[in-house]
């Protein structure tokens, strides 16, 4: 059991508060993604699990037993830097047999083991170079390598692929998905890229400002992000958000506003009654859910200013009121900028949020 | 580099008349000296071209050879003084500013930023203005003509010199390195043996190379503190050939090549750790 539970954890510096009543439990083995902004406490968080940082209140338990006050290396977890932090001066053996030796793990069983798991990483080859003699990718590998060898409870990763290029960075996250099917250890990955944490997390915890903003599986803070912080953070390209009149017709709930109208069906009219009657709310739109095409009602109409054609996809990019939008189509382009056009928004993918954006209301 | 090659040779010609020019400069009083040390003693004429007329190497002999009233062998007794006291001085030097650097580097205490600006506040001050109270310290503990009383001077005048050195690299190995180790499973002490005392070799380098010079050329103190002559260092041997009445030139340029000898050997021993970038490769790249 290597699960991590985090109770009204506390981080300040000073009078700042850093990380703020985080409650978490990190389930034995799952992969779960911290994600945010820059400066939201992602790293001192990770930080705290692996006993680089102090933890100002609250309780840290790793497995079963409370670690607040025991030194990493008695934490039996591993870390991989978001520079690497290779040592320099060592090969990549030394580099990754480091730990082991001082673990005092007799020599034969420590080369075995060492060219097991760089074999398996691909840089059998390499163990005698110094990591000045790597490119990018195979230091990451090698970092990746030091982690492993020391069979952890529990692995941190801390923007462990932002160093490299585009390419190679779905590569190894491709690689790092593998690695932990094959593992089967706890990880717990920061990182600010979204679409890091959507394609390799069980579950994604996002932050901002030091507060927990959602917990849930990617799919979950996809569809009903808990806030517009969440829904505008989750998914690429952003959601969309303006806000709207409510209002009553016919029955109906409508959401309505200078060149725009849209009827809310059953289940979201339902829930936002639920919270009163209010007059405004913040409309949450994804680009994939507004598309060019003349309708009748649920439609945003406004003058495209540009057109971006990607071949598979074209976006359109246009403003209603004060807040710019972008609305997507599959295929080719099917409007021209400078012209009045009509977009049909699917509004069962509606998110509705309060006027200041803080709760979801469907 | 293709501007480079563009270049006139007149420009070129022009620049390197400049350099050669330069070059002998610095040079010229350097063969006066090696011409001094290989004239017979009487011989010696100031003349324009600093070459030796009749080259012998009566000078070195009679240096090297030099006899105590005792009739020991005074200069190797002295050579061995000088031996002594800067290879010591370095040694402790360099063991106290290390383990000093790397804690104003990394550890936050009281006194931490006072501690650093003393350090630099005592590099303002002339060694000479020490020199009365630091003799009268010495003599209480009874350190006078003892070698070990130069070894404690030296060393505690170089080492905030070399901690500010020391510092100044330490901060740039990074942090990260560090934690990597703790978390690996190093103590304290092995982190920094293993992991910072390593990357920081070329600053140790300079810094060794730095209090090794220092105590190996010191004169003024060496010459207050050390009144007989078995204690002398070379320095103040050398001086002693510059007489109130009589001035040796041939042996005191014959000391003084003699005595640079070390110091060119531990440029050269030191050559490859002086080389930087020892720390690339630590982060992306
Ligand atoms: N030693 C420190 N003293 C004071 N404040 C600190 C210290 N370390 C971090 N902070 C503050 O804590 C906050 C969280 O820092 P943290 O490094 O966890 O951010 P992060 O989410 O990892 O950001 P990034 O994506 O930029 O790495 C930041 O606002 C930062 O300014
Ligand atoms: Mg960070």
């Amino acid at each position: 059991m290597a699960r991590v539970l985090f109770e009204k954890v506390t981080k300040s510096y000073g009078d700042v508060q850093v990380v703020r009543e985080f409650n978490l439990e990190i389930a034995d083995q799952e992969f779960l993604v911290l994600v945010g902004p820059s400066g939201c406490g992602k790293s001192t968080t990770l930080r705290m699990i692996a006993g680089l940082e102090e933890i100002t209140s609250g309780d840290l338990f790793i497995g079963e037993r409370r670690v607040n006050d025991i030194a990493p290396k008695d934490r039996d977890i591993a870390m991989v830097f978001q520079n690497y932090a290779l040592y320099p001066h060592m090969t990549v053996f030394d580099n990754m047999s480091f730990a082991l030796k001082l673990r005092r793990m007799p020599s034969a069983q420590i080369k075995r083991r060492v060219e097991e798991v760089a074999e398996t990483l691909g840089i059998g080859e390499l163990l005698q170079r110094k990591p000045k003699q790597l490119s990018g990718g195979q230091r990451q590998r090698v970092a990746m390598g030091r982690a492993i060898v020391r069979d952890p409870k529990v692995f941190l990763f801390d923007e462990p692929l932002s160093n490299l290029d585009a390419k190679l960075r779905v590569q190894m996250r491709v690689e790092l998905s593998r690695l932990h099917t094959r593992l089967k250890t706890t990880m717990v990955y920061v990182t600010h890229d979204q679409v890091e944490a959507m394609t390799l997390a069980d579950r994604i915890v996002v932050l901002n400002g030091g507060y927990i903003q959602q917990v849930g599986t990617p799919m979950e803070l996809y569809h009903t992000p808990a806030n517009a912080f969440v829904g505008g953070f989750i998914g690429s390209p952003s959601m969309n958000f303006f806000s709207a009149d409510v209002a009553s017709e016919g029955g109906r709930i409508t959401v309505t506003g200078d060149g725009y109208h849209l009827t809310l069906g059953d289940e979201s009219a339902a829930q936002l009654k639920a919270h009163g009657d209010l007059k405004r709310v913040m409309v949450g739109l994804r680009p994939k859910d507004i598309s060019p095409e003349a309708v009748e009602d649920n439609f945003i109409e406004s003058v495209v200013d540009v057109i971006e054609p990607m071949g598979g996809e074209t976006f359109y990019y246009f403003d209603v009121g004060e807040s710019q939008i972008v609305g997507r189509s599959e295929g080719g382009v099917s409007a021209s900028v400078g012209e009045v056009t009509r977009f049909r928004v699917d509004v069962d993918n509606i998110h509705l949020f309060s006027e200041d954006g803080e709760t979801r209301l469907n | 580099m293709t501007v480079r090659k563009q270049q006139s040779a007149a420009r070129q010609a022009v620049t390197h008349a400049g350099l050669v020019m330069f070059t002998l400069m610095v040079l010229y009083p350097v063969f006066w000296v090696i011409a001094m040390a290989f004239t017979p003693q009487q011989g010696f004429s100031m003349s324009l071209l600093p070459l030796p007329t009749n080259p012998t190497f009566d000078n070195f002999i009679h240096v090297v050879s030099t006899e105590g009233s005792d009739g020991s062998w005074l200069f190797g007794r002295q050579l061995f003084n000088s031996l002594v006291i800067s290879l010591s001085t370095t040694i402790v030097g360099i063991f106290m500013a290390c383990t000093a650097a790397y804690a104003f580097s990394r550890f936050s205490f009281p006194g931490r930023r006072a501690g650093l600006m003393m350090f630099l506040v005592s590099q303002m001050f002339p060694g000479t203005l020490m020199l009365i109270p630091l003799y009268v310290i010495l003599d209480a503990l009874g350190l006078l003509n003892q070698v070990l009383g130069l070894i404690l001077v030296y060393s505690t005048t170089s080492i905030p010199f070399c901690v500010w050195m020391l510092k100044g690299y330490f901060d740039t190995i990074p942090r990260d390195l560090e934690e990597s180790a703790i978390i690996d499973g190093a103590s304290p002490f092995t982190t920094f043996w293993r992991i910072i005392l390593p990357l920081a070799r070329p600053a140790i380098a300079v810094t060794a190379l730095f209090s090794f010079m220092t105590a190996w050329n010191e004169f003024i103190l060496a010459t207050t503190f050390m009144s007989t002559e078995t204690s002398y260092t070379l320095p103040v041997t050398l001086r002693n050939y510059v007489g109130e009445y009589s001035t040796y030139w041939g042996y005191f340029a014959a000391g003084a090549i003699l005595v640079s000898i070390p110091v060119m050997a531990l440029f050269f021993l030191l050559q490859k750790n002086l080389v930087g970038g020892l720390t690339a490769g630590a982060v992306k790249g």
